[in-house]
């Protein structure tokens, strides 16, 4: 399941439901990541932040990145779900999880898949701080 | 057909708009699009992408392509 939205996301539910999808027995191990937005970037307190997005191009990048991650770790399934828009500290801004048949690969996988999105997926972060005004957030 | 050319972070403010369309001709590529566009000398780290998928900057485009510019991403 791949999604881009600039609605709250709820991680929970998004893995409750994406479980049910899971074909029980065949995969052995899940790994989960959900990040979060923070209060506070390069010593700086931050108050909210707006993340923009170019939503045609993201969907493609992470149907890429999910193939890629089935072909190199056999991910047997696969959950991406990403926020954009408006968000405040401790907003969840990114859900992944992957079931693989052993845990090595399922960490590889959600690792892999975390990495890469930051690196290519086309969203970009501008945060408002209190010392420095708005700014935008260089890649990490 | 144009070429629709779209423009997000920091160059959508700089340009000042964010999405525009450009006339296509035999041979065009991103960096004449970026330069017909005032966008001026190309910048160091500027990326783009064509109907979604990354390339670079000399690759032809083809008419009624979407062409996008935009900086390194920052997400997750």
């Amino acid at each position: 399941m791949i999604e881009v939205s600039d609605r709250p996301i709820a991680p929970y539910s998004l893995l409750s439901n994406w479980h049910k999808t899971l074909s029980l027995g065949s995969s052995g191990a899940q790994c989960h990541f959900i990040g979060t937005m923070r209060d506070m970037n390069l010593g700086d307190a931050v108050s909210e932040m707006h993340m923009e997005c170019y939503p045609e191009m993201a969907t493609r990048e992470f149907e890429r990145l999910v193939a890629q991650a089935k072909r190199r770790f056999g991910v047997e399934s696969a959950l991406l779900v990403h926020r954009y828009g408006h968000l405040m500290p401790g907003d969840p801004i990114v859900v992944i999880a992957v079931a693989t048949e052993h845990r090595g690969e399922a960490f590889d996988a959600c690792r892999f898949l975390i990495e890469a999105l930051k690196s290519s997926a086309p969203f970009w972060k501008r945060e408002q701080t209190q010392a420095s005004g708005s700014r935008w957030v260089a890649s990490a | 057909m144009p070429i629709q050319v779209k423009v997000f972070a920091e160059y959508r403010e700089r340009f000042g708009f964010d999405q525009r369309e450009v006339g296509h001709s035999e041979g065009i590529d991103p960096q004449t699009v970026w330069r017909l566009m005032g966008g001026g000398a190309l910048p160091q780290n500027l990326l783009c992408s064509i109907n979604w998928d990354y390339v670079s900057l000399d690759t032809v485009l083809n008419e009624g392509d979407e062409l996008a510019f935009f900086p390194p991403v920052s997400g997750g």
